[in-house]
């Protein structure tokens, strides 16, 4: 079943004079086509210039994050025939925008190295691999899904507010070793997590949670890594 | 910059607000208090409180105690760990919880005026 | 227009698997720039799900032995059999280390790492389905890839994100570097090394229904092809059987390997009929071209174009667990849920077996007498060492990339000391400008995607799963149309910054070119094997064509040299399920 649809989308192109404004399409998408589809019909067909990432198209690249209809979402996983028939997009809210739908993410990248994000383990290795339970294993299983797409940080007031916020997917990213029972560097992660711009600054006001497209609860995680915190003597960035 | 809104922003912007008012009334309290200084002022300041435009300024202080309260027992809970998967929920139990003190508690402030 | 020049001991493009698992191994001997078009996790190892295949006996008892012939036999005995051997017996090594690196593999109760059946992997050489493929959930090549770019990140690689190759400077039969352009800005950077490694993946979006990425277009490919260099065995490219219908998003084989049967009109489990040792999970060609066949001969469900892939009977709670993520592409993307209703789906391109030659060091190969490029290297999807064959078995294309990855950086490395810098000359140079220039300032009456959509239907329509001779011919008419309507190609956007629409129409050129590699060759090869089925041809020629296919571009159009199989210990059979 095919209808027609109107794509409003917030443009920049900052070599055109003036380079911001908002421009319409209307263009007909059968009941299966995505947001993404419709993007890609409208630079095929009726401008070039309109600009977005994409790659996987099915969810699991994050390339393709954007606010739709006032909300953080993947295009690729946003069906037309759940939207209302006039669709409003806008790049993800306050990152700097290079070109129409595409921001500079590399803040959001910067807030992810802060936390060391990768296994730390200088122990010797053993002749196999090393055992863990596949209770321990759950208990990351949720934050390992993280696909990096930035919805979740650029949707959270406390980052629109402060920039230096770690945000929530790096402290995601932070909770993926701290909990993983393999990784040995728990307190020096939690030191930069509970620094000003760390966990504390984390209100539960949950639209991480809203938007995030594999549905992991940022939030739970945070609250968990809060805990831990406060367990350890951990509370202004040192113990 | 416009964003839509959920549950969890509603409620944590109300806890704000509820609290940043709280505060001014704070200070306009202690100002009040700081004025009780002999019996003729405190029955000055008493019969003032008889006042319906203060009567119903007070039923919206108490709304506003009630929604900070509960707003701030809502995230005290979800922090010592009970689920977030019910944060909508403890926010809609409170609303709920909110109102029905509410009522009962205008019914006896009203009381005191009729 | 701006140019910059970097040097770099070695430069990778890519940052999947391969391009990650090299640069690990490369970090220590020298610099090392890794360029991705996109954000290095966004690269599509990503996508990956059912597992990484190593016979590391978890689960059940198992051999790399029998791995070695698990795998032969699927290639249909096209796979080069002392890089099979490789790989296979590289696999328990390999995935322990990745283990090591910080991988969150699903767990055994034990603790170990949890393994899974999957198509084609048998015991004692076929007797019975065998668990092994080490899986993260149905994430594996996510989680894979996230460890190993984070390792990266902790030993310091470079990474040059959203830069896109243009050229790959090959000259005096040695590697000089590279030429990119930075998204961001358009300008251009040339990137002189001493080696170069190309691990840029696949090419599926050749083709109109694909699990492959928008970025999965081969553009290094065609870059090496062009300048001279063979591509090996084009002609093999795989079909997963199951993609979503209508959509071609990939279902992982894993499905099956949990249990899932695949079911026609009458609800009848077919797969008993084509394979009746091990049904639905034979290997990938023959279980789509079984598809295929039931949807020709009208069992195809309501007599549509599609079969059901039933997950009904399986434990919801194997479902939740271990296949998550493809029970949420069935709701959000065709709104049914995988434990009460059955999945539609039909065969998508999935993956090239073929690309460029490559020793077992992972060294290009210039011919088939194997003389090699100084300084080139290549692995991944886009390599053909070749341990794939004719068909790929599932979860052995991540084992690839990782193993010959590895053993690439390892070579490149190696070679350092000896090896003489690279220059990229000034001309060189002024072809890409002049390049860009032509097409921001044509003024031609065709457009990006309606050539695109042309060339992916046409492919689809006449070189996918059943190839005969005149669908054949007349493809490469049509893709001579095609590229004499790329000339007359024009775009709008005529900016210099994030400019995707010129970068599409430069992708598009060099899809032109690997389509007609891909459909020479498959024209050429005058028999059935893997997953090259030619109807005219419907048998394996071992007499004839037991060799691979070495396509080289001339001024006179596509020619042909061959090269010989290796065989050591499996003789060739019939290959039966």
């Amino acid at each position: 079943m095919e209808k027609y649809y109107t794509f409003r989308i917030k443009r920049y192109l900052p070599e055109e004079n003036p380079s911001e404004r908002w421009d319409e399409f209307r263009i007909k998408l059968n009941s299966m086509e995505r947001v993404l589809d419709g993007l890609v019909k409208i630079k095929e067909t009726k401008d070039g210039t309109l600009t977005f990432r994409k790659s996987c198209a099915h969810g699991v690249c994050g390339s393709c994050a954007m606010k739709i209809n006032g909300k953080n979402k993947l295009a690729c996983q946003s069906l037309v025939k759940d939207l209302p028939e006039l669709i409003v997009i806008e790049p993800l809210p306050s990152l700097p925008v290079i070109k129409d739908l595409v921001v500079d993410m590399t803040m959001f990248f910067e807030k992810n190295d802060k936390v060391l994000p990768y296994l730390i383990n200088e122990e010797p290795p053993p002749e196999r691999e090393r055992i863990q339970s596949p209770q321990d294993q759950h208990k990351i299983l949720e934050s390992i899904t993280c696909i990096m797409c930035g919805s979740c940080t650029t949707s959270c007031p406390v980052f629109w507010a402060n920039k230096n916020y770690l945000g929530p997917s790096a402290l995601l990213k932070a909770f993926r070793f701290i909990f993983d029972t393999r990784d040995r560097a728990t307190d020096e992660r939690l030191a930069r997590i509970t620094g000003e711009n760390g966990i504390w600054r984390c209100h539960s006001i949950f639209n991480c949670v809203e938007v995030c497209p594999k549905e992991i609860d940022v939030t739970k995680h945070i609250l968990k890594l809060k805990r831990l915190a406060v367990k350890k003597g951990f509370t202004g960035g040192e113990k | 910059m416009r964003y839509r809104w959920n549950t969890g922003s509603i409620a944590w912007l109300v806890h704000r607000i509820t609290g940043i008012i709280l505060t001014f009334y704070l200070i306009a309290h202690i100002y009040v208090l700081s004025h009780l200084k002999d019996p003729e002022a405190y029955q000055k300041i008493m019969s003032m409180m008889k006042n319906p435009i203060i009567k119903f300024g007070e039923l919206v202080l108490f709304a506003i105690v009630l929604k900070h309260v509960f707003a701030g027992i809502r995230i005290t809970l979800l922090e010592m760990g009970v689920s977030t998967k019910y944060q909508k929920q403890l926010a809609y139990a409170g609303a709920l919880i909110i109102a029905v003190l509410w009522f009962v508690g205008a019914f006896y402030f009203l009381q005191e005026v009729f | 227009m701006e140019i910059s020049k970097h040097y770099f001991d070695t430069v990778i493009i890519g940052s999947g698997l391969a391009g990650c698992r090299a640069a690990i191994e490369c970090i220590g001997n020298g610099s090392v720039a890794v360029l991705s078009k996109l954000y290095p996790t966004r690269s599509h190892s990503t996508a990956a799900q059912g597992g990484i295949g190593a016979a590391l006996g978890n689960e059940e008892e198992d051999s790399p032995e029998w791995h070695t012939y698990d795998t032969v036999k699927g290639s249909d005995f096209l796979g080069d059999q002392d890089a099979i051997e490789i790989m296979c017996y590289d696999a328990i090594p390999t995935i322990i280390e990745l283990e090591h690196m910080g991988v969150p593999f699903s767990r055994t109760p034990e603790g170990k790492i949890a393994q899974r059946r999957f198509g084609g992997h048998t015991r004692e050489f076929g007797k019975a389905p065998v668990r092994r493929a080490c899986y993260s959930a149905d994430r594996t090549g996510h989680a894979v890839l996230f460890a190993l770019y984070e390792q990266c990140q902790l030993k310091g690689v470079k990474f040059f994100q959203e830069f896109q190759v243009l050229d790959i400077v090959v000259e005096n039969e040695a590697v000089q570097g590279i030429i990119a352009i930075n998204i961001k800005d358009g300008s251009i950077h040339v990137f002189e090394a001493k080696a170069v490694i190309v691990a840029s993946g696949g090419y599926g979006k050749i083709f109109k229904v694909t699990s492959n990425a928008y970025a999965s277009t081969g553009e290094c490919l065609s870059m090496l092809f062009r300048q001279g260099l063979p591509l090996e065995d084009m002609e093999f490219f795989q079909f997963h059987p199951t993609g979503l219908y209508g959509l071609g998003i990939l279902i992982t084989e894993g499905a099956r390997g949990e249990g899932g049967i695949l079911i026609n009109s009458k609800g009848e489990r077919f797969m008993e009929r084509y394979a009746p040792t091990i049904k639905d999970l034979a290997p990938r060609d023959m279980v789509s071209r079984a598809i295929l066949t039931e949807i020709r001969e009208g069992r195809g469900i309501d007599g549509k174009d599609y079969v059901y892939l039933d997950l009904r009977h399986v434990d919801k709670k194997i479902l939740e667990e271990r296949l998550p993520e493809i029970t949420t592409f069935c709701k959000i993307y065709m709104g049914i849920d995988p434990s009460e209703a059955p999945i539609p789906i039909v065969p998508t391109a999935h993956y090239a077996m073929g690309g460029i030659p490559t020793d077992i060091d992972g060294r290009v190969l210039k011919d088939v007498d194997g003389s090699t490029v100084y300084g080139l290297y290549a692995a991944g999807e886009c390599a053909c060492v070749s341990v794939h064959g004719a068909n790929r078995l599932g979860c052995n294309s991540l084992l690839d990339t990782v193993v010959f990855g590895r053993r690439a950086g390892k070579s490149a490395s190696s070679n350092l000391r000896t090896a003489t810098k690279g220059r990229v000359t000034k001309e060189r140079i002024q072809i890409i400008v002049d390049c860009i220039n032509m097409i921001k300032n044509s003024n031609g009456r065709e457009s990006v995607g309606s050539v695109r959509k042309d060339l992916q239907t046409a492919m689809m329509d006449k070189c996918s799963v059943f190839r005969i001779e005149e669908e054949l011919k007349t493809l490469l008419e049509e893709i001579k149309q095609l590229k004499e309507r790329y000339k007359e190609i024009s775009i709008k956007d005529k900016s210099n910054r994030f400019n995707t629409e010129l970068l599409d129409a430069l992708e598009l050129g060099h899809m032109l070119t690997l389509a007609e590699a891909i459909t020479a060759s498959a024209l050429q090869r005058t028999e059935s094997r893997g997953a090259h089925y030619r109807e005219d041809y419907p048998e394996r020629d071992d007499e004839n064509w037991l060799k691979h296919t070495f396509a080289f571009l001339t001024d006179k159009g596509i020619n042909f040299k061959f090269k010989p199989v290796k065989i050591t210990r499996f003789k060739p059979e019939e290959r039966k399920y």
